[in-house]
């Protein structure tokens, strides 16, 4: 939420008493705000209030999905709603989504200001009868792939599979006929899960002391012919093939909390151990207790007697003071510099740059946005951005 | 009542032009004079009744207009007609039909609107048949009414009086594999978006008006994350359908039950308990069980979506199984 002020003044527009008195003449443009460190973009999924309908603080306003967040947008003023974007479109972090004014009239004017940013691409999730029908999972494959669906029967649902295999990026092959994986004798063989730039990181900093060696990746998204680093990357279902080769540890670089937290239970399922990895350029205090499946990258300082659950990322230069508590599936972006005592729930996102003062929480799956000051508690599912960290909203898939 | 002349039917308002307040019996005293009774309104009486009729050779469906007034006939039903059988050494049989309209989310308010059941889960002698979309009740219904030798409860969920049955006979539905299985008498149905090499990650048990919410969250979690669940829909829930559940949660390893009535001290924990007994090594988590919360159901809509378990409630507890 930007606050924009009024024609006639700079005051902040933050107060819930906006249109009490004569000074009624205001407005507030509410923004897209980050919901994932790498998500630069969001798509409007639906509008819960009519364009010019009158709202009172806190009623959401309209919903907003990535690949990995639903969210609702939510009032922060009282007053009427304009529409700046529409269901369907892909926006920008920081583009004005929605105009809150005191009258119609200001509404009208403040609208026309801003005017309707149309997106490059203005990709729908709505089907027309008869259209193919398709997970998240394969409209992202097929957004990511060039795919298009409209070429697929409409009989069946459409599977990330189908949309992989349609292109040969699906390995045909049946499971148990993983290829040869190699390493020198001398070294610890680790698959990484995850093939993205953060598996790169990941791959350095694990062979960085000659320890270990990563012989494969694997990802949900890509095909075994695909490489990466001069290795194959393989499906993610070959994951419990990879004992059968003397493959026991897996290293993850995933960006989502909930899906590294879940590989814990499927490499525990398949007798793999899902290794804590801490670069040897950070720093871990010795009392400090980290649990499976943590990636902590160069240059992050994990303090004296802070606890960390399972799955987490602690990402470069972050500072975890000390006696803080990170629960399961968080990832704490570059820089985020948390104070001590500082309790982060299960799968919250702590964006680059925030800070988070000491002896706050953070709730479950809350996510803090880039730069946001955490001044205090942030309950669970909250969207907080700003500085200090105001409430925009309400994440809904977690 | 066309194939058994011993087959008559009590409750209040159920006679022409009335026709019971669902309109279930509407007909039926024109095409059968004299074996349709409207009574008054004392639901005790009504089952008492009924269970001397049962014993001495008739074969009796009771209306009970709302089910919620399934409490007036406890003492009927619990220290009589449940008991008979044994009390007099087998002497008598006590084939005795009671229809329970169950089930909110119509703003009936606290005393027409709740899924009393689970009550009388512990009560031997008693079995309890509940119809779903899924299943054939007219067939359900006819075969219990004939052929049972005990006392039934057969509980519809008014919210599916509206509602048109699935047509399950191809073996797919809505992108849906759907098969038969247990006794061919009180089919669990199972529904699944599985491929036919692919096991499910979690079972899902959900009985009459739940099912659909069930199969609402199992679509959904689908369509958002492709986590793939096989939906059980038991038509008999008491005794309770522990074979088929265990076969499936044998293969998933992760088990959700969803009903309407109160969480506490409901079917799921019943099932949960029994399924944990079976399979307590094999199962990943702790069975999750979805019911209502532990209040009386509000008149107001908006609240009683609150009471009551939503699909999106379903939706949290299986994403819970896999995190």
């Amino acid at each position: 939420m930007v606050p924009s002020g009024s024609p006639d003044t700079t005051h902040s527009m933050l107060s819930n008493e906006m249109i009490s008195n004569e000074e009624d003449q205001r407005f507030v443009i509410m923004t897209a705000p980050q919901l994932g460190i790498n998500e630069p973009t969001a798509q409007v999924a639906r509008w819960y209030v009519q364009d010019g309908a009158y709202v009172s603080a806190g009623d959401p306003c309209c919903a907003l999905e990535t690949t990995k967040v639903v969210f609702d947008l939510e009032a922060e003023v009282q007053g009427y709603v304009g529409h700046l974007v529409e269901v369907g479109w892909e926006v920008h972090v920081s583009q004005p989504v929605a105009v809150i004014a005191s009258s119609l009239e200001l509404l009208k004017r403040e609208r026309a200001a801003c005017g309707q940013v149309r997106p490059a691409d203005s990709g729908t999730s709505a089907e027309p009868d008869g259209a193919p029908r398709a997970t998240r999972k394969a409209l992202a494959a097929a957004r990511r792939l060039g795919v298009d669906l409209s070429t697929f029967s409409s009989a069946t649902l459409i599977r990330e599979e189908d949309v992989l295999r349609s292109v040969g990026e699906l390995d045909a092959s049946p499971v148990h006929e993983l290829p040869a994986l190699q390493w020198q004798a001398t070294r610890r063989p680790v698959a990484v899960y995850g093939a993205a730039g953060g598996a790169l990181t990941l791959k350095e900093a694990l062979e960085f002391e000659g320890v270990c060696e990563v012989v494969c990746f694997l990802d949900d998204n890509v095909s075994s012919r695909a490489m990466l680093s001069d290795l194959p990357i393989f499906h993610g279902r070959h994951l419990c093939d990879l004992s059968t080769q003397g493959v026991r540890s897996i290293a993850c670089e995933i960006a989502d909390g909930r899906i590294r937290h879940r590989l814990l239970t499927r490499c525990l399922e398949s007798n793999l151990e899902l290794i804590t990895i801490v670069h040897p350029m950070a720093y871990v205090a010795p009392s400090a207790r980290l649990g499976k499946g943590n990636y902590v990258k160069s240059g992050a300082c994990v303090e004296t007697n802070v606890r960390v659950g399972d799955c987490c990322i602690i990402d470069n230069g972050v500072t975890v003071a000390h006696d803080s508590v990170i629960g399961n599936g968080c990832h704490l972006a570059p820089g985020a510099t948390l104070g001590s005592r500082v309790v982060v729930e299960d799968y919250a996102v702590v964006g680059i740059g925030a800070s988070v003062a000491t002896g706050t929480r953070i709730g479950q799956s809350a996510i803090i946005s880039v730069g946001t000051a955490v001044t205090r508690d942030v309950s669970e599912r909250t969207v907080l951005e700003g500085v200090p960290g105001k409430r925009v909203g309400t994440r809904k898939d977690a | 009542m066309a194939e058994d002349a011993t087959v008559v039917l009590l409750g209040e308002d159920l006679v022409d032009p009335y026709g019971g307040a669902f309109k279930v019996t509407r007909g039926l005293s024109s095409a059968f004079p004299g074996r349709v009774v409207s009574t008054p309104v004392s639901e005790g009486a009504i089952v008492g009744v009924a269970t001397g009729m049962a014993i001495r050779g008739f074969r009796p469906i009771v209306e009970i207009m709302f089910g919620d007034f399934l409490t007036l006939c406890v003492d009927q039903i619990v220290n009589g007609a449940s008991k008979f059988c044994w009390i007099y050494r087998g002497q008598v049989t006590v084939p005795l039909v009671i229809r329970v309209p169950m089930g909110g989310r119509r703003g009936y308010g606290p005393t027409h609107s709740q899924t009393l059941e689970p009550l009388f889960l512990s009560v031997p002698g008693l079995e309890i048949v509940a119809p779903s979309r899924y299943h054939d009740p007219g067939g359900l219904l006819r075969r219990v009414v004939l052929e049972t030798r005990q006392p039934v409860l057969f509980v519809e969920n008014k919210s599916l009086y509206s509602q048109p049955l699935v047509p399950i006979d191809s073996g797919v539905w809505n992108d849906m594999r759907v098969q038969r299985h247990g006794e061919a008498d009180y089919p669990t149905i199972s529904l699944s978006l599985a491929r036919d090499s692919e096991v499910e990650e979690v079972t899902l048990v959900a009985y009459g008006g739940m099912a659909d919410l069930a199969i609402a969250a199992a679509r959904n979690v689908f369509m958002r994350d492709e986590l793939l669940v096989e939906v059980l829909v038991p038509s008999r829930i008491k005794p309770l359908p522990m074979a088929e559940v265990l076969k499936s949660a044998r293969r998933t390893r992760r088990l959700v039950v969803a009903e309407e009535s109160v969480r506490t001290g409901g079917w799921a924990s019943e099932l949960g308990g029994q399924a944990t007994e079976a399979l307590f090594t094999t199962l990943l988590k702790p069975v999750g069980r979805i019911g209502a919360l532990e209040l009386p159901i509000p008149s107001s809509r908006p609240l009683e979506d609150q009471v009551l378990p939503q699909v999106s409630d379903i939706e949290t507890a299986l994403y819970q199984q896999v995190s």
